[in-house]
């Protein structure tokens, strides 16, 4: 069993009457890449503001590497961070920044400054003033901080933020190779879906503070899928007429009234002719798939009603 | 600790703002020395220097520290509010410490270096003075340090008034308008309240601690009786600002 790297129960964040997180429950896993996506305000950033510790919740816990959040100090040095836009001294070049925290952190390699900024491809940049970078550079800096240590959890609020497409692209292989070969796990999030999508193999949607499904890759993957929506009362017996006499084998159960049919083994009409046929009651037969945007609308919208 | 301290050195060494405050007070305190009189700034109470008094020229020149007080202002700016201006304080609190440990190691690693500028200067000034103009206005070793050494309550209570200021305004522009206002505000204050009979005596208590009167004071008189008094403000000042500023810090939000 994998372990568990944070785990939040009823985390609650109240600013006076506006509730920016409500009784949000996660859990993430060692070598776990985390995407949390929402919209704008959907309260991505005081999630990660309350975990982080810039932020204490109204109500809720959180634990970070088994530690209650009352007790994480210790563990700070195993996270990377980047929250909301980079914040650097502009006075000061890329590498001096860097310095300046790994004097903080107690990092005597220094090598470490170089491979962090290697890894965000600012190596050329390196003596040139914070101030003087362009947004992208500064959202590189930010992650080659996060990045500095060796940490095992990095947290990224919007990292790809200013990049462009290239960009993008690097740090998502930069991403993923370091999850892969470090082992680092990464909460990462996001209101670009298909971006999160490309990296994380596991998902939070969260809207209005509030969390909506938590969900892996493969559950996403069905979820958003080509597939026909059987509407019944009476699943088990729909199940039966599916495989007997349709031969169907790729269908998942998905509530007490529906089941969704993954294969092209059979047409909607011809089934629900063999429902209808065996006294299968029902109510609905429909093809579906969405994509990855309208999924998170759907979600969106079925919370708001 | 250690560490943040270490951080903080190497961060203000690569400050500019810090070389022209140095530079200022080496200015100063050059110019004491060249033109044989001493001089600096003094807001809200003139130094009387009298040239036929026994007190040398160094230990005159003590009684200007008020020009620290400025330059302190420089040192805190740029040691506490420009984590906050420049929002670098996240960086250190997710992935470095806490806010109670972050708190205690910019405010002793502000007082610790603040009081390093101090007694370096310090000694700079008399070594040149000593060796400018000679024994006629340079004190013996003794006496300069423990001039020297009266003030330093002083100092550790104006720098830890600035770290509280700097925790509770956090924008850097507030909090320069309170540190520079201050004694001017402070001297309005008691001098309004000496205007009025009934709060005449509270006036005279609060002018005779006022900050210019206190470095004078401490240095040209010998009364003990107000040396201990002026310790003991000083020594609640310190201690009051220093929690104050940490629960500004720690229970509010950090942007």
């Amino acid at each position: 069993m994998r372990e568990t790297i944070l785990k939040t129960t009823g985390l609650t964040k109240r600013y006076k009457k506006f509730t920016a997180l409500d009784s949000a429950d996660m859990t993430v896993y060692s070598g776990d890449i985390y995407g949390l996506i929402g919209r704008n305000g959907a309260g991505k950033t005081t999630f990660m503001k309350v975990i982080t510790d810039l932020t204490d919740q109204t109500s809720g816990e959180y634990e970070l590497f088994g530690k209650k959040s009352s007790d994480t100090a210790g563990e700070k040095r195993r996270i990377g961070c980047l929250i909301e836009n980079p914040a650097f001294f502009g006075n000061m070049t890329a590498w001096q920044n860097l310095r300046y925290y790994c004097y903080q952190k107690g990092i005597t390699d220094l090598k470490q400054i170089d491979r962090a900024l290697e890894l965000v491809q600012l190596t050329e940049v390196r003596n040139k003033k914070f101030r003087k970078f362009s947004l992208g550079m500064k959202q590189r800096l930010g992650i080659a901080f996060a990045l500095l240590d060796n940490p095992d959890l990095v947290i990224l609020d919007e990292p790809i933020n200013g990049l462009d497409p290239i960009g993008i692209s690097e740090l998502r292989e930069t991403f993923l190779k370091l999850n892969k070969e470090q082992g680092i796990t990464f909460i990462i999030s996001s209101h670009i879906l298909s971006e999160l999508y490309a990296v994380a193999n596991r998902f939070m949607f969260i809207n209005n503070g509030k969390v909506l499904k938590e969900i892996s890759k493969e559950e996403l993957d069905l979820e958003c899928s080509r597939c026909i929506v059987v509407k019944t009362s009476d699943t088990k017996k729909a199940v039966t007429v599916l495989e007997q006499e349709l031969g169907v084998s790729s269908y998942k159960v998905t509530s007490s009234s529906e089941i969704r049919i993954y294969s092209d083994e059979a047409a909607p009409d011809i089934i629900n002719q063999k429902l209808v046929g065996a006294g299968v009651p029902v109510s609905g037969i429909y093809e579906s798939g969405v994509s990855l945007e309208d999924y998170f609308k759907t979600l969106i919208g079925e919370v708001s009603e | 600790m250690i560490n943040m301290m270490r951080a903080e050195l190497y961060r203000l060494s690569k400050s500019k703002g810090l070389y022209i405050c140095l530079f200022l007070l080496l200015f100063t305190y050059g110019m004491a020395a060249v033109l044989k009189a001493p001089g600096g700034i003094s807001l809200s109470a003139m130094v009387s220097f009298d040239k036929s008094s026994d007190v040398k020229l160094d230990i005159n020149q003590i009684s200007f520290n008020y020009t620290y007080y400025f330059a302190f202002i420089g040192l805190v700016f740029s040691a506490i509010s420009v984590e906050f201006s420049e929002k670098t304080v996240k960086n250190t609190l997710t992935s470095v410490t806490d806010k109670s440990r972050y708190f205690i190691a910019k405010f002793t690693g502000t007082v610790v270096f603040g009081l390093y500028v101090y007694i370096v200067m310090h000694l700079l000034y008399y070594i040149v003075n000593r060796i400018v103009n000679g024994t006629a206005y340079s004190s013996d070793f003794g006496s300069y340090a423990a001039a020297m050494a009266k003030h330093l309550p002083i100092m550790i209570a104006i720098l830890s008034i600035f770290s509280f200021l700097a925790f509770f305004f956090r924008k850097g522009a507030l909090f320069n308008t309170f540190a520079i206002g201050g004694p001017v505000l402070y001297t309005t204050v008691a001098l309004t309240l000496y205007s009025i009979n009934a709060t005449q005596k509270i006036a005279e208590k609060l002018l005779e601690y006022e900050l210019g009167s206190m470095l004078s004071k401490i240095v040209l008189d010998s009364d003990s009786k107000y040396l201990i008094s002026c310790f003991t403000v000083c020594s609640a000042v310190t201690l009051i600002s220093f929690f104050l500023g940490w629960l500004s810090f720690t229970r509010r939000e950090t942007d």
